[in-house]
């Protein structure tokens, strides 16, 4: 029993940092429908750029959080300037072959991002600089690592922040506007080139974050993006592709469900659980547990 | 095909036999023998995403099962070349049925995700059934192909062998795309629901679609394993399935030559890249990004569109 809290609490940790990363994706997914394969390598530089800031120039953790967010949302903004827009531009017409295309674009995106970091930061793993207390949190029996509660914590204020931005300023407003009816939303008054360029600068400071608070668990590596990119997308397809509470729900789920698959299975099958759940949601609900089913109509 | 289409492939593929003949050197065949494997997955991946308008991002799925089936049947029970490849092909078509059924009625988006959840399913596959497949390390020493007593073990000779399939398989794809039953691939990218209301099965075009590609991508996969005599599962990672989407893409979705070109370019970028050293993986994704932008259409596709302009201004 003890063993089963023991991995449920890093479950929870775990899964918060799936949460954002599935709210990483739903986010370009609701407003353009579009999944953004660099959103992996996004998360990636969160992580390095959270050791850089903590390790060299010596920021407080709270500080390299919001400072990261930052740095990676204006790269965000800068992808979506220079390798969204003149693709979806030039596209409009033909949905089908802009999807191929924005996924093509997008690969090109984390192949030269993870190409820079391996560049930058060198091929190794780099381990995260010691800025938690390292004694653990003790009770009765229970252990859990003090940056555990950081994680969790980091990634519940952000996801509060994420739904007051959405819900309470105009800037949100018009977001969620554009992503129910783009054309709707453009006559009252909302900017789509702007709203875009928000949509992908939210997504990549989120993930950014997703990677910081993992990078602080463990460590960091380039092609790490591609790990955590299936199973943020699991957890947003278990949650409901696009839904923002989905993506929480489904990233805790996921976290849970591998932690407990490692407590009274085996530690061998635990990327496989993330597997085996992504396909049986997409055969038997793709919609998720919070969406209902759609049905298109001729 | 009309005789024009005939008069040129019988020029191209003549063309390109003399090329061993022109003291060629062993690595440039070996690479010209890979554009030729790659061309034969990537036919098979423009029926799929350039005709049929479906994703695949897991197609190195199939051709690493091509790949082990052959090397596996050839190396250790000892079965002549055709067997391997006839067993590759086949098991290649039962994974895709098995796969293209229950997967092809998802779209975009979670196609694509779908697929790449396959894919990786596959290489867990190969790395942990150790006894089977050699774990991580792969199969090495895998013969060299024969056919009635002929072997297949210079340079010179496997290019004749890949080029020989790579034509026969280009003949397959060209006289189905251009057949009056190759429109229906088109019919239902461009509308499912107009295709369906024309009496098309929609479901059963875009599983035909992806099954003839498993069966090219299975086919390409049993070559590469003759080719290079040793396999391991690092070969078929997710990024190799981005490397077919790639192709496909650069050289023109949809377009009939496009898998050709698009094979041929990026095997040469690649190449010709290797001197930037560390930068070159960088140069890369920079210069696709460029591309995507540039030239949605793909190479094919973009000097069509130039002839078509051209000629529409001289008329």
């Amino acid at each position: 029993m003890l063993e089963a809290i023991q991995q449920a609490a890093t479950g929870l940790a775990i899964g918060s940092v799936y949460a954002l990363v599935a709210l990483a994706f739903s986010v370009t997914v609701r407003a353009l429908n579009q999944i953004n394969f660099a959103t992996g390598e996004l998360f990636m530089l969160g992580a390095y750029l959270g050791i850089t800031l903590t390790a060299t120039i010596g920021f407080p953790f709270w500080v390299a959080v919001i400072a990261t967010a930052i740095a990676v949302s204006v790269i965000g903004v800068l992808f979506e300037k220079i390798a969204y827009r003149p693709l979806f531009r030039a596209n409009a017409g033909h949905p089908g072959r802009l999807h191929i295309l924005i996924i093509c674009s997008t690969i090109g995106t984390s192949i030269f991002l993870q190409n820079a970091a391996m560049l930058i930061w060198g091929a190794q793993a780099l381990p995260f600089p010691k800025v938690f207390d390292p004694e653990p949190f003790r009770f009765q029996g229970i252990v859990i690592p003090v940056e555990y509660f950081w994680v969790t914590g980091v990634a519940m204020v952000l996801m509060g922040a994420l739904n007051v931005f959405l819900q309470g300023t105009w800037i949100g407003k018009g977001l969620r506007a554009a992503a129910q009816d783009r054309e709707t939303a453009a006559l009252m008054g909302v900017s789509l080139p702007a709203a875009d360029s928000w949509t992908f600068g939210v997504s990549a400071g989120i993930g950014a974050v997703g990677g910081l608070l993992i990078g602080a668990m463990s460590f960091a590596y380039p092609t790490m993006g591609a790990a955590f990119v299936l199973k943020g997308f699991t957890a947003a397809i278990m949650g409901g592709l696009g839904s923002i509470r989905g993506a929480i729900v489904g990233g805790f789920l996921l976290g849970l469900a591998e932690s407990l698959v490692i407590a009274f299975i085996s530690s061998v099958y635990k990327d496989v659980v993330a597997f085996a759940l992504l396909l049986v949601f997409l055969q038997f609900r793709p919609t998720g547990l919070l969406l209902k089913p759609v049905q298109t109509r001729v | 095909m009309t005789a024009r289409h005939k008069g040129w492939f019988i020029f191209v593929v003549l063309a390109l036999a003399v090329v061993p003949k022109l003291g060629t050197n062993p690595y440039a065949l070996h690479v010209l023998s890979l554009v030729g494997i790659y061309a034969i997955v990537t036919m098979g991946l423009n029926l799929v995403f350039g005709y049929t308008g479906q994703i695949s991002l897991g197609h190195a799925a199939y051709f690493a099962v091509g790949a082990y089936t052959s090397g596996i049947l050839t190396l250790q029970l000892g079965a002549p070349f055709a067997v391997g490849m006839i067993a590759a092909v086949a098991l290649a078509v039962v994974l895709g049925l098995l796969v293209g059924i229950p997967s092809l009625k998802l779209e975009g988006s979670y196609l694509a995700m779908a697929t790449i959840g396959f894919g990786e399913i596959v290489k867990m596959l190969l790395v942990n059934w150790e006894h089977v497949t050699g774990g991580p390390a792969g199969i090495s020493r895998i013969p060299h192909p024969g056919i009635l007593g002929f072997t297949f073990n210079t340079a010179d000779a496997k290019f004749y062998l890949i080029l020989t399939f790579s034509a026969v398989a280009w003949l397959l794809y060209a006289n189905l795309l251009m057949s009056h039953y190759g429109t229906r691939f088109i019919a239902v990218r461009d509308s499912a629901k107009a295709a369906a209301g024309m009496g098309i099965d929609v479901r059963r075009t875009k599983i035909q679609a992806f099954v003839f590609s498993t069966a090219y991508a299975g086919m390409a996969g049993a070559l590469y394993a003759h080719l290079n005599r040793y396999i391991a599962p690092d070969a078929f990672h997710l990024g190799e399935s981005i490397n077919f989407l790639l192709i496909v893409v650069v050289g023109g979705m949809g377009t009939l030559l496009g898998p050709l070109m698009g094979s041929a370019i990026i095997v040469y970028l690649r190449e010709s890249l290797l001197v930037l050293k560390d930068y070159n993986m960088l140069i890369f994704g920079l210069i696709l990004m460029v591309l995507m932008v540039f030239m949605p259409r793909g190479l094919v596709g973009s000097a069509q569109l130039l002839v078509s302009k051209w000629r529409r201004r001289r008329a």
